[in-house]
């Protein structure tokens, strides 16, 4: 039972990404998602690109040398500073992420921020739109709904994952072409090491939008739903987590709380959040399905 | 929701004990204000061709839906292939073709069949030759590298149909196949399904009442969610057992006729000049031996034949059961 609804969930879940490949709308978002990440790695290139100007033409030192001012300031307390008010004053924090290569952390924090919102607009019909169509009834008769329901996820994991990665691409692109302070192997392996993480940041927001998709019945009023749960869930995830407080305990419903986790000094904080990314979507998903097992298709 | 299954294959009612692919008893469902059915029954033999019959909004999509598991019956027992419905245990013993279910634009007619073969359990090789198989049995064969989404309404319906002849199923349900579709198709897919009799049971609603006569072993009358009457063709057209025979102008035989067939009902319809002989059911007798026999008598008494029906219609059968209500 258990090798049937492994095989069908992947059965489903390639049949789901291979029509996606073909889908104009689903192309489109991808193609939107790669070049606003694009644009975000030319942004950064092109600002550290004019800072190595500057500095070159200030103290007069080309090439090589400016490049290894430009890095020596990256690590400067300035930079230190800035990062420490993005942590919210937390020094340990600020001190770790200035080790980290500047392109991939600016990176992975652009995409932080760009997959819920990327998630809530591909995948939001993941199963309603089978459900309008009834495109799900050649389906049921032949595979549970759980293999159903894991196998569109699992197509979304596999289609985020992929566009993810391909993300990299632009950032290696551009700051080997146009930097002298770009370290590409060190990127490179940072935002290697840190894809997993983003994955499953990406498996949290998935696991809402499947959350939403089997409560409703058409991929409008799922995009309605799962937008409404983005918002009041980022809402929620704005304050600081917290026992002490209402507000700071409705923080822990949401996944936007883990954001920083990932970037957290210790391994240990960061497979936390790594964990508790994948707990969320697990749970986002098992609520839906909790409805959707029971429900007419 | 509260469904109540049984495991058994067995004695149900005015289907006695029989071996039944289906058997569904009192079967409720409603959608908010609507009671969609309302104590439906179905007891369908195994390797029969059986006909679901019914006006638009009679429960028939629905009585479908719940023995396919799409929807949940309110209330009622319900035994599918002998045990409730759903994939873990019908995984490719089921199949059927869901009314308004559309294909996935963007794949191939061969792409979705030979996913829809490995689904229900077919191996890789397996599932490409059924594809091929059934794009075949459904002239669907030049079709094959076609996205679904730029075949015609009729086109779609077929490759519905092949879907549920794919593999090896015990039962296949199909919810108004012949709709949408041209005479050579509707007759090619008449046809297939003719000769699936015996092999496997086939389930279709219709309501093209000439069509259902041609194929169909068993019909069960279904009207606003409850099934009013049902049972054998033979049985409920009278085929064995009454024979009208319309008249030319002259005289007509009756006196002879009550005594040469003193067991036989005789009734005659001047309008129509419609003669109708209802014989008394006796075991062992052969209908068509007392049929030769009444046209015998009145070509001898010279009365003058203008055609000759065995039985009622199925529309006759379906008019009368449904005036009744």
């Amino acid at each position: 039972m258990k090798s049937t609804l492994l095989a069908d969930l992947w059965l489903i879940g390639w049949f789901d990404v291979r029509e996606s490949l073909r889908s104009r709308r689903a192309l489109t978002l991808v193609g939107l998602y790669l070049l606003v990440a694009t644009l975000s790695a030319y942004l950064f290139v092109s600002a550290v690109k004019a800072l190595e100007s500057q500095l070159a033409a200030a103290t007069g030192e080309a090439g090589e040398a400016a490049a290894q001012m430009a890095l020596g300031l990256a690590r400067s307390e300035g930079y230190r500073k800035l990062l420490s008010m993005f942590t919210l004053g937390d020094v340990q924090k600020a001190g770790y992420l200035a080790e980290l290569p500047p392109m991939g952390l600016f990176m992975v924090l652009a995409m932080l921020t760009l997959i819920p919102w990327m998630v809530a607009l591909t995948a939001s019909d993941q199963v309603a739109g089978d459900l309008h169509l009834r495109t799900v009834r050649f389906v049921a008769l032949r595979a549970s709904r759980a293999a159903f329901v894991l196998g569109k996820l699992l197509a979304q994991v596999l289609l985020i994952g992929a566009v993810t990665v391909g993300a990299f691409v632009p950032a290696i692109f551009f700051g080997q072409k146009d930097l002298q302070s770009f370290d590409a192997s060190a990127t490179l392996l940072f935002l290697l090491a840190t894809a997993p993480a983003l994955l499953a940041y990406a498996f949290a927001f998935l696991g809402l939008t499947s959350l939403a998709s089997q409560l409703v019945g058409t991929p409008g009023r799922a995009r309605a739903l799962t937008l409404g749960l983005f918002a009041l869930l980022w809402l929620a995830g704005l304050p600081e987590p917290s026992t002490r407080t209402i507000v700071g305990t409705l923080a822990y419903l949401s996944p936007w709380q883990l954001k920083m986790g990932f970037l957290a000094p210790e391994a240990s904080g960061r497979n936390l959040a790594l964990a508790l990314a994948l707990g969320y979507g697990a749970v986002f998903t098992g609520l839906g399905y909790l409805t959707f097992r029971r429900r007419d298709l | 929701m509260n469904t109540e299954t049984t495991g058994t294959t067995g004695t149900t009612g005015r289907a006695g004990r029989r071996d039944l692919a289906i058997d569904a008893e009192d079967v409720h469902k409603r959608f908010g204000r609507v009671e969609a059915l309302r104590g439906a029954r179905l007891q369908v033999p195994r390797g029969s061709v059986f006909a679901l019959v019914g006006t638009n909004g009679a429960g028939k999509t629905t009585l479908f839906s719940i023995l396919c598991g799409f929807l949940r019956a309110d209330r009622g027992t319900l035994a599918v292939l002998g045990g409730p419905p759903g994939p873990a245990r019908l995984k490719g013993r089921l199949l059927a073709l869901p009314q308004d279910a559309v294909l996935s634009r963007e794949m191939t007619l061969r792409e979705h069949l030979q996913f829809l073969g490995r689904l229900q359990g077919l191996a890789a090789q397996r599932a490409r030759s059924e594809s091929e198989r059934v794009m075949e049995l459904l002239g669907l064969a030049d079709l094959g590298d076609r996205r679904a989404g730029t075949l015609s309404h009729g086109q779609n319906k077929r490759v519905g149909v092949a879907q549920a002849f794919l593999g090896d199923p015990e039962l296949i349900l199909l919810d108004e196949p012949t709709a949408g579709l041209d005479p050579r198709n509707a007759h090619e897919l008449r046809q297939a399904i003719v000769a699936e009799r015996g092999k496997r049971t086939v389930v279709i609603s219709s309501h093209n009442l000439q069509e259902l006569e041609a194929i169909c072993d068993e019909v069960a009358f279904i009207e606003r969610g409850v099934t009013i009457d049902g049972g054998r063709l033979a049985d409920l057209t009278s085929q064995d057992r009454e024979v009208t025979v319309i008249l030319g102008q002259g005289q007509v035989p009756l006196p002879l006729l009550a005594k040469e067939l003193p067991e036989a009902e005789v009734t005659f319809e001047e309008a129509r000049r419609a003669l109708r002989v209802r014989f008394a059911a006796q075991p062992g007798r052969d209908p068509d031996v007392a049929i030769t026999q009444l046209l015998r008598l009145l070509i001898e008494a010279g009365a003058l034949i203008s055609e000759v029906q065995k039985g009622k219609s199925l529309e006759q059968r379906y008019l009368e059961s449904t005036a009744a209500r």
